[in-house]
């Protein structure tokens, strides 16, 4: 079963012409996620985990994006302010 | 130095429960906590959502067929153990392991750790396609787990009854918490899954 499995993981750095807002960037990336995953589903669900973790770079603070593909066209999304501070220290 | 090992199919939760559970034993016990994180793929995006919450963690990137990371697995464990002392370490498996496995390798050749929990989490959302496309892997990630964490259920999916069911055909004593980790997890959920012997 395992040896079956497809595995795809790539870093990629992408430069705009024109900087993009957060809200216009997390549009493009959810457009993404969705073309990736349609081609992948199976009666609406996704044998696997689509996941993308895109970082901003043009913010003062490191900001990420964390997108994640289950189910078809139901793109998750979590930035990364809304992540569990575990730290211990608050 | 006790050990929680988490499984679970691809995208079933697993790291979104760690991160509660390990928030839980950082800040409101006060343990220490270091992560494992045993990815798929060379582009790691579990090890950055840990360590940006501000996690331990160190990376296994490698196979995910169970047998060719145990060793790794076993040196890291050890390493962790001399140089970090933590309360706590949590594996996150990939979601093509079967965690019982690997928990019946690890119990044979490790000797650093005083509890050890094996907890997989099943994707409330997906249940009745996964078992009907991939049902060896499912099945097979659950058998001989010590905790059952039926994750997702604020998504649409099987009757959560029915799903209970199923996996009590499966193993009549198995014990099963239903969660919804997108949402805050209440004390007793959390101390449920901490609780190991
Ligand atoms: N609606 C909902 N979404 C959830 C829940 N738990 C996790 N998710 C989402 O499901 C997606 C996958 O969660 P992860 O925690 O990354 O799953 P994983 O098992 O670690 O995935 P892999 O490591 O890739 O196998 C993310 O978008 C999560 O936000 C839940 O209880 N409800
Ligand atoms: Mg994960």
């Amino acid at each position: 079963m395992n040896s079956e499995a497809t595995i795809f993981s790539r870093h990629y750095c992408v430069f705009f012409e024109k900087s993009l807002t957060t809200v216009q960037m997390e549009i493009l990336l959810r457009e993404f996620m969705m073309s990736i995953g349609r081609t992948m589903s199976r009666y609406g669900t996704i044998l696997g985990h689509i996941k993308l973790l895109a970082k901003l770079s043009e913010l003062a603070v490191e900001h990420y994006l964390f997108l994640s593909l289950t189910t078809l066209d139901n793109v998750n999304v979590i930035p990364s302010k809304c992540w569990p501070n575990a730290s211990g220290v608050h | 130095m006790r050990i929680l090992l988490f499984g679970g199919f691809l995208g079933s939760g697993k790291t979104t429960t760690i991160l509660q559970i390990a928030k839980y034993l950082t800040t409101i016990r006060q343990e220490k906590v270091v992560i494992i994180e045993n990815e798929i793929g060379a582009a790691g995006v579990d090890d950055k959502l840990f360590a940006n919450s501000g996690l331990q963690v160190k990376s296994l990137f490698g196979g995910c067929v169970c047998c060719q990371i145990t060793s790794d697995l076993i040196s890291t464990i050890d390493e962790i153990n001399e140089t970090m002392n933590p309360d706590w370490v949590i594996i996150e498996m990939t979601g093509l392991a079967y965690p019982s496995k690997t928990a019946m390798s690890l119990k044979k050749y490790s000797k650093v750790y005083s509890a050890f929990k094996t907890i997989t989490i099943v994707d409330r959302g997906r249940w009745s396609e996964l078992i009907a496309m991939l049902k060896p892997l499912v099945l097979g990630q659950i058998t001989g787990s010590d905790l059952i964490i039926l994750n997702k259920v604020d998504l649409v999916g099987e009757a959560i009854e029915k799903i209970e069911r199923e996996l009590h055909e499966i193993d009549e004593h198995m014990k099963v918490v239903i969660i919804s980790a997108a949402k805050d997890l209440s004390l007793a959920v959390l101390e449920e899954v901490v609780c190991c012997e």
